[in-house]
């Protein structure tokens, strides 16, 4: 009889596979979701990163994206560095992608507030999927109007 | 009845466990408030926006002008709420609440009018105030005006008047009273002006006698100084002279050359101390003085330049169409109108609360003609200088009036532009304006999110 397992044994045993197999459940569930936001996170970290270089670093030529004027004022772009970096993208956007100095895939849009686009720089995934990430900066293009920069990135 | 006992416990257990489960592992929740950090981002983007691009002044105080710069930004159109807020400077629209007679208040509505500082319009709401139970607000969704004016001596001794008065002041308000005063002043008057009879707090009390000198600003030491900022509006504030008269030509005399710029033209006076000088406006550049009082124009101004007329100096800084504003120069003096009946003191004995005076009862003892206070709030009592009629105040007298109404004057904002937002976050900005004189503001942009 001494040998013999009681009930109550099978029922806390019962218990304990329970909550061992909830805790699993849980951490499975929750993991991949942390991972995802902790991704998510670093994405929108390097947007605006990426969003605050290109607006306010006046850039190095071939070597560093930057459309800051030279009057080394924030939120004022220069328009030559504009055209500069629309026409360099559409004719070579890996290299852009160099100068930017990221891991990811990213397009770049400049529209004034005449609706005038003034750079129309797209990732080749711009018509495959939709951007993970889009961020939005109202800049000035000079002393008198006005623009926004959307950058997306995959 | 053992294994009973036993299962109870068991199911107890198993509670307790699920319960503690829960609170030691929640519900999984990541918080990244990225949304909240783009709305600052944007807020700090528009306001550099409107910096970088020249109009943040504009935008600052012209409401029509910042919307229409917000209609054009895509990114600010659909879901938020926007507003903005201006501190410590005079609002764009000043409300006044006078107790006064409807006279009263037409007149100082037009003196008041076309007011233009640092090239911005200030306006006036000014209605008639009470003093029994509230004081008016005059325009809704208020509490109070920005300044009460109380024009007239009042017996206001009793504790409920104090009590409102305090209250209204407590509240970031100014109060300007213009009387005669009698002597044994009130409790209001050394309350809530800190005035007393100058009997009780010069020595000797027998050189307590009325004045008779000029009217003179004593020169604020420095900008902690209570008559610093009075002083101020004073000497900087462009006052708008009307110009309402029609004529149809200039006449002009000595090396005034002839104005043929317009088929007619706008003419006023500009009253000071004895003087009467009229006006011409010959275009928005110049403007014709009739300096010799003989009805023909003898000294020609330029917009934004300095004058002289009876010895004393002037700078003409704006002109429109039926106006002209004058900024007064230093060092300018009133003819005494002081009433000798009025023998007055600071309550403390602080001589730095005076900011008109009229020579001396006795050495180190100005006479008062202004008592400034700050005890509950900004305060200003002048003498009333309109005891012979309001027709018989001269312009210098207008914009003391208009100085210590904008001296006082609340600078805090009081609607509530919040709204029914979910989020919403303020940038602040400050900014510098000098065309007229030297002013700090701050401008808060308000963007928020309704759901």
């Amino acid at each position: 009889m001494k040998a013999q397992l009681s009930v109550e044994y099978y029922i806390s045993l019962t218990i304990f596979i329970g909550f061992i197999v909830y805790i699993s459940f849980q951490v499975m569930r929750i993991s991949p979701q942390f991972i995802t936001e902790v991704k998510n996170e670093r994405l929108k970290s390097e947007a605006y990163q990426i969003s605050e270089l290109l607006i306010n670093d006046v850039g190095e030529l071939g070597k560093r994206a930057g459309l800051s004027s030279n009057e080394n004022k924030t939120n004022l772009l220069s328009k030559g560095k504009i055209d500069a970096f629309n026409s360099s993208c559409n004719s070579n956007y890996e290299n852009s992608r160099k100068l930017i100095g990221t891991d990811y895939y990213f397009s770049l849009n400049l529209v004034d507030s005449n609706g005038q686009t003034l750079i129309n720089c797209n990732s080749p995934l711009t018509f495959m999927k939709p951007a993970k990430i889009a961020i939005t900066r109202i800049v000035a293009l000079n002393q008198t109007t006005f623009g926004e920069l959307t950058l997306k990135l995959w | 009845m053992k294994a009973q006992v036993t299962m109870v416990e068991m199911i107890i257990s198993v509670i307790v466990l699920f319960i503690a489960f829960t609170i030691l592992f929640p519900g999984f929740l990541f918080k990244s408030r990225w949304d909240e950090a783009l709305l600052l981002t944007k807020g700090r983007d528009t306001i550099l926006t409107m910096e970088r691009t020249n109009n943040l002044t504009q935008y600052s105080f012209n409401s029509d002008s910042f919307q229409k710069f917000i209609n054009k930004i895509s990114l600010l159109k659909n879901d938020t709420v926007i507003w903005t807020e201006i501190e410590d400077v005079v609002k764009s629209r000043v409300v006044i609440a006078c107790n006064c007679t409807n006279d009263t208040i037409a007149n100082m509505s037009y003196w008041i009018k076309d007011l233009k500082i640092n090239n911005r319009s200030v306006t006036t709401s000014i209605c008639y105030t009470n003093l029994e139970e509230k004081i008016n607000p005059c325009i809704s969704n208020i509490q109070y005006p920005d300044v009460l004016v109380i024009w007239g001596y009042k017996d206001l001794s009793q504790p409920k008047y104090l009590t409102l008065l305090k209250d209204f002041l407590n509240n970031g308000n100014g109060i300007v009273e213009i009387a005669d005063l009698p002597t044994n002043v009130g409790n209001m008057q050394k309350q809530i002006f800190g005035i007393t009879d100058c009997s009780n707090v010069v020595i000797p009390p027998t050189s307590c006698t009325s004045g008779t000198q000029d009217d003179s600003f004593i020169k604020p030491a420095t900008i902690y100084n209570m008559t610093y900022q009075p002083f101020k509006d004073f000497y900087y504030t462009p006052f708008p002279v009307k110009a309402p008269e029609i004529t149809i030509t200039i006449p002009v005399e000595g090396a005034a050359s002839p104005c043929t710029s317009a088929t007619s033209y706008n003419k006023g006076n500009f009253t000071f101390r004895g003087s009467l000088i009229s006006f011409w406006i010959c275009n928005d550049s110049f403007v014709y003085f009739d300096s010799n009082s003989n009805n023909q124009a003898d000294y020609v101004v330029k917009v934004r330049n300095s004058f002289n007329l009876s010895t004393y100096n002037f700078s003409l800084s704006y002109i429109s169409n039926s106006s002209i504003s004058i900024s007064f120069r230093q060092t300018y003096n009133f003819i005494n109108f002081l009433a000798g009946t009025t023998i007055v003191f600071p309550i403390d004995s602080n001589i730095d609360r005076i900011f008109l005076f009229t020579g001396y009862y006795t050495a180190n003892y100005p006479i008062p003609v202004v008592i400034l206070n700050g005890t509950f709030g900004k305060t200003a009592w002048v003498a009333d200088f309109s005891r012979n009629g309001l027709n018989a105040v001269r312009d210098d007298q207008k914009q003391l009036l208009n100085s210590l109404i904008l001296s006082v004057s609340n600078k805090k904002p009081k609607e509530l532009t919040f709204g029914n937002t979910k989020i919403g976050y303020a940038t602040s900005y400050l900014n510098v304006l000098n065309y007229d004189m030297f002013e700090i503001y701050r401008l808060n942009l308000g963007l928020g999110r309704p759901f």
